[in-house]
């Protein structure tokens, strides 16, 4: 059986309603959704945790209406990105909310022991501290793997724009990051 | 002069992006122009930087019961059901007590000239219209239990209904856990071409595939072919022996531990590294052929663009139709011209290798040809100082120092002075 044809039943279980479809088709996208997210947030795994969440309960909602003239991988995407990118400028707009819950903030263990990597952490939040137009385009090539064609695809853009944003976005990184060139040789 | 830069490319350079022919001609660029090289190198480091930072990773296993916990919570049997209809009364009880509490404490804390829209304008998303296809949108709200902590940090949003789906038609066992099994990240590696014979990876004849820390063996009757990543491949030739060091976007690295290897490398400069075990030889875009006899003695012959050898930080500069041989002893040796004389090259292995000292430095002058300018510039700094204005005079008589290259500047190993001097010597080299 191809992809295609495991992916073409896959959807067609889930629209029946079939919860083990929906656990396969967790499964199968639950890294791109959560690490799209955990690198979108800049390591902060509890936001990731939130949004993938609301990612598949929204996928699963919305099977039914996904058009399989898309791929259902750059939809995934496209919903990950989307919530969170909602996301973000929630707590934007509610920040001093989150410190008076004092929840959203707080750090796990995950988190403190990802923090002890100090470098791998610094570089993660200045990517996160980027603009999501660069910083989207940098993730899905370096978190997730995609070609300059297949992130267009995602962000609905040209394969020009992707580039330029990539070059852009690179020199971003290396500018804010030039004390660690050291370390990094 | 009409010179083309390519500053807007070079992501897509150093991704392997462009078309061959594009990638190759950016490479050429890059080895002349140094403001598109330190563009490039800014770019490479950014990416760098974001392979550090970025890493795939699996999400917890709670996570899925959370999601389950959500599917289950509303029992009703609609796969998608309005969303109005879809809120059970714990829900909406709960909805509706979490806006009270997070608008109540909005209201507190909430900059008093401000109204709360105000502050939503902070946000300039390139992204803030419906962020990518408005049929994706999502839109993280009170839809799912278990997720409290986003409900009350947003006062303005009401709770949505969860979402609900039909039960399975078939019974699920309740301690279905879907934990992600995805299989072990794999292992980089090279793609393996058998050419004769049977070569070996490790005890067994060569597979596909040579992966990171494995040894490829050729006998005296077997060939190979590794492609080197996807920037240019490696012949093996018969009675070899190499180990791939590493691979990344940012080095590709082998060992050659004894016998001959002919690289062909499309890629930027310093991407591409052999490790011998007399001298490391850095790619700077080009093809050419390295051997290692078993003492461990090195000899490498460029034919396209240029390579550097490196050792105990010294360097030479061997450019295509140039030769050098290194000693596991002795280090470094001068690159000389592939036509050089017999005796020149005698000379200067003497000079190089065995203390020949004066004179066979005096042999290599005398000896010295249109084609020895590579070979004396590196002299410059390899020879004592008594010597060196001898070698000044060779050089100058081939190749004119450039203006404000003096020769007391040279005696003296002024950096400046030698660099520039170098792309002289290097513009009549490929002249």
């Amino acid at each position: 059986m191809t992809e295609k044809e495991i992916e073409r039943d896959l959807l067609a279980d889930c629209r029946s309603g079939r919860r083990e479809a929906f656990a396969r088709l967790y499964e199968r996208h639950q890294r791109r959704v959560f690490s799209v997210a955990l690198n979108f947030f800049g390591g902060n795994r509890t936001l990731a945790e939130d949004v993938s969440q609301l990612v598949f309960l929204k996928i699963f909602e919305k099977i039914g209406s996904f058009r399989a003239e898309a791929e259902l991988t750059t939809w995934i995407y496209r919903m990950t990105i989307n919530a969170c990118i909602d996301e973000q400028r929630r707590h934007r707009r509610f920040f001093s909310l989150e410190n008076f819950f004092g929840v959203i903030r707080t750090k796990t263990a995950a988190d403190e022991k990802l923090e002890r990597h100090a470098l791998s952490g610094e570089v993660r939040k200045a990517i996160a501290a980027l603009k999501p137009k660069f910083r989207l385009p940098i993730l899905l090539k370096y978190s997730e793997g995609l070609s300059y064609e297949e992130i267009a695809r995602v962000l609905d853009c040209s394969i020009g724009t992707v580039s330029s944003r990539l070059n852009r976005g690179h020199k971003m990184l290396a500018g804010k990051l030039k004390h660690l060139k050291k370390e990094i040789k | 002069m009409n010179e083309k830069h390519y500053t807007e490319r070079l992501s897509a350079f150093v991704n392997h992006e462009l078309p061959k022919t594009e990638q190759q001609s950016i490479a050429e660029h890059l080895l002349v122009c140094a403001g598109c090289r330190a563009v490039h190198d800014e770019i490479k480091y950014g990416a760098a930087l974001a392979m550090i930072g970025l890493k795939p990773e699996d999400a917890p296993d709670a996570l899925w019961h959370k999601i389950e916990k959500a599917l289950d919570d509303d029992p009703r049997p609609s796969v998608f059901a309005s969303p109005a209809a879809g809120l059970g009364f714990r829900a909406v009880a709960a909805a509706a007590l979490l806006l009270v509490a997070a608008t109540a404490a909005y209201l507190v804390i909430r900059p008093a000239a401000h109204a709360p829209e105000t502050a939503v304008r902070e946000d300039p998303s390139p992204f803030a219209q419906p962020a990518i296809s408005p049929d994706a949108t999502v839109t993280p709200s009170a839809n799912a239990p278990g997720n409290a902590r986003t409900n009350a940090a947003n006062p303005s949003s009401p709770p949505n209904p969860p979402p609900v789906f039909k039960e399975s038609n078939t019974p699920v066992a309740p301690q279905v856990r879907p934990a992600p099994a995805l299989p072990p990240p794999l292992t980089p590696a090279w793609n393996v071409e058998t050419l004769a014979g049977l070569p070996k990876i490790g005890n067994s004849f060569a597979g596909a595939r040579l992966a990171v820390g494995e040894v490829l063996e050729t006998d005296a009757n077997s060939r190979a072919r590794v492609e080197v990543a996807d920037i240019g491949d490696v012949e093996i030739a018969p009675n070899s022996r190499v180990r791939l060091v590493e691979t990344k976007a940012t080095a590709h690295r082998l060992a050659l531990e004894k016998g001959t290897l002919s690289a062909k490398i499309l890629a930027p400069p310093r991407l591409f590294i052999v490790d011998t075990p007399s001298a490391v030889a850095v790619d700077l875009g080009c093809e050419y052929t390295l051997e290692v006899d078993p003492r461990g003695n090195g000899r490498l012959q460029v034919t396209i663009g240029y390579v550097a050898l490196e050792r105990g930080g010294r360097e030479a500069i061997v450019p295509a139709g140039t030769i050098a041989f290194t000693r596991k002893d002795a280090g470094l040796g001068t690159p000389f011209s592939e036509n050089a004389s017999p005796a020149f090259r005698d000379a200067l292995y003497r000079f190089d290798f065995e203390n020949g000292g004066a004179p066979a430095l005096a042999t290599v002058l005398d000896e010295s040809a249109d084609d020895s300018p590579v070979t004396l510039w590196h002299l410059l700094s390899r020879v004592e100082i008594k010597d060196r204005g001898k070698v000044f005079d060779a050089l100058a008589s081939r190749v004119a120092p450039p203006p404000r290259v003096t020769r007391a500047g040279v005696l003296k190993l002024d950096k400046k002075m030698l660099a520039a001097w170098w792309k002289a010597v290097e513009k009549f080299w490929f002249a």
